[in-house]
């Protein structure tokens, strides 16, 4: 796209933002944002190079449609909303995700365990043939090495990694559920990233802001800190 | 009655000009690769039909459509909506475009000028309209409501891999071989794809998957392996050619694809060229 396209649509999202923060009109900023969303992720993947934005671009239009439900006044409570309607999007992609494994492969995801090695040596390949380190080459070597020489420890940890995402709909039950649920989901994530090289700042980013909510655990913290203190 | 007119005329009018349009909806889920980027080159399906929204004659009937809530005198602009609709529907299927095409373009300017003057007005109902939508759902009014989690897990299943909708099929199988991606130049020394090129080999691989799916779809019938392999390699180099950071000071790119299998506890990697061109 042509330079000037790009800083106009830079300078519309950062304008965007800050009426998001502000709170000005949010129904119809967010709904703005999911449409540019929608479409610059789009460009992008039209080259074949798919994403997997989407979640990114929902978080977008959960918000907005917790908005607009509380200008018609309607569904309650709007704080409680535009963070229960965003942690729906992201349990849906989880599910998804189970869903597709039980299509695509049944049992056999987890019987067909040890060749998940192969996918471990793609990845940091992957990492290798684009960056030259060979020390990515060696290191996806030893964590395949790990996973074929404990067949039953891999098998369990995919069996689990499964579990976690088919009852993502943990998420949606409150606000306590749905940090512990992120923490597990979290470590899903680090675990994939040590062993595959491979991270979902897409996926996971959302999920850290919406289900863990770090700034308001430190809120909690330093709150509790201070009545301890007075 | 009054209430469900404007809906009734959006339904009524937009007959024509769907059925128009369809083919294009068809010609895009059947498309052929090669002819689908000749028409609409790196587009995906939302930019498509944002193409579509933004056609002459879906704007203005869509104008028509908005101004019908600002006006007591809904039946002209009935009519004029059902006429568009139906005037469109006649010069796309005809061949003589001569003077319907003057026409046609004064009904739409005549009805976006309309739409200019009663912007604010439009907007207005716009809104309107969309509050009414809203209060129609009553699923939607309960607190904890489970819409969005079952209509996404729902439409992502019914419809294809576009943006928003995604099944999120990463890793769902483990495959006994794995493809990665790499480039060699002439004297089969490998360089890292960062050094020249923007994508990487991950890119690589998602693009190759992305057309190994259209290639061998049912309906583009019968093709070669050696074709596919040698319209792959293409591809492959192009998107690295398109995305350069420096010019390759090499005198050949080599695209390489290694299989890597694991049989009976044993790994065998075999590597072959899709694609190999002497870098100008």
């Amino acid at each position: 796209m042509l330079l000037p396209v790009r800083i106009a649509i830079a300078v519309g999202l950062f304008v965007l933002l800050v009426l998001y923060v502000l709170e000005i009109r949010v129904a119809l900023v967010t709904f703005i944002i999911f449409i540019l969303s929608v479409f610059i992720f789009s460009i992008g993947e039209s080259n074949g190079v798919m994403g997997r934005n989407g979640l990114m671009s929902l978080t977008w239009i959960a918000q907005s449609l917790a908005y607009s439900l509380h200008t018609v006044g309607r569904a309650g409570d709007l704080r409680r909303n535009r963070f229960q309607f965003p942690l729906q999007a992201m349990a849906a992609v989880y599910t998804l995700a189970a869903i597709s494994k039980l299509i695509a492969s049944p049992i056999h995801w987890i019987s067909d365990a040890p060749y998940l090695a192969l996918q471990i040596i793609k990845s940091f390949d992957f990492a290798y043939y684009t960056t030259g380190d060979p020390s990515l080459h060696t290191a996806g070597i030893d964590r395949a090495y790990l996973i074929t020489a404990h067949p039953y420890l891999t098998r369990i940890l995919l069996a689990a990694s499964f579990l976690l995402e088919i009852c993502s709909f943990v998420l949606m039950t409150g606000r306590r559920p749905a940090i512990v649920y992120g923490l597990l989901l979290l470590s899903m994530h680090i675990g994939i990233s040590y062993f595959m090289d491979i991270f979902f700042p897409n996926i996971s980013v959302p999920m850290i802001t919406f289900a863990i909510n770090p700034l308001y655990i430190i809120y909690i913290l330093v709150a509790a800190l201070r009545r301890e203190v007075a | 009655m009054k209430r469900v007119l404007p809906y009734v005329i959006l339904l009524f009018a937009l007959v024509p000009i769907v059925f128009n349009q369809y083919h294009w909806i068809s010609f895009y889920f059947e498309r052929d690769l090669e002819a689908y980027r000749a028409w609409f080159p790196n587009l995906y399906l939302p930019l498509f039909l944002l193409i579509k929204f933004f056609y002459p004659g879906i704007l203005g009937y869509w104008s028509a459509w908005l101004l019908s809530f600002t006006t007591s005198k809904r039946w002209p602009v009935a009519v004029i909506a059902i006429a568009q609709g139906f005037l469109v529907y006649y010069i796309e299927s005809s061949q003589d475009r001569g003077l319907m095409w003057v026409s046609y373009d004064l009904v739409v300017l005549l009805v976006l000028t309309a739409a200019i003057i009663k912007g604010r007005d439009i907007y207005y109902y716009a809104q309107v309209a969309w509050t009414r939508l809203l209060r129609m759902a009553p699923w939607l009014s309960r607190g904890y409501t489970y819409f969005i989690f079952c209509s996404y897990i729902v439409l992502s299943l019914l419809l294809p891999e576009v943006q928003p909708f995604s099944r999120y099929p990463m890793y769902s199988q483990f495959p006994d071989n794995a493809e990665t991606f790499l480039i060699r130049d002439g004297h089969g020394h490998m360089i890292p794809t960062h050094r020249y090129f923007a994508p990487g080999a991950a890119d690589l691989s998602h693009l190759y998957y992305h057309l190994m799916a259209d290639y061998t779809r049912p309906s583009a019938g019968f093709i070669s392996q050696s074709s596919i392999d040698s319209a792959v390699g293409i591809a492959l180099y192009r998107l690295l050619m398109a995305n350069q950071k420096v010019h390759p000071d090499l005198d050949t790119i080599c695209v390489n694809m290694q299989v890597i299998r694991l049989s009976k506890g044993q790994y065998s990697i075999n590597e072959t060229t899709l694609y190999k061109q002497s870098v100008e």
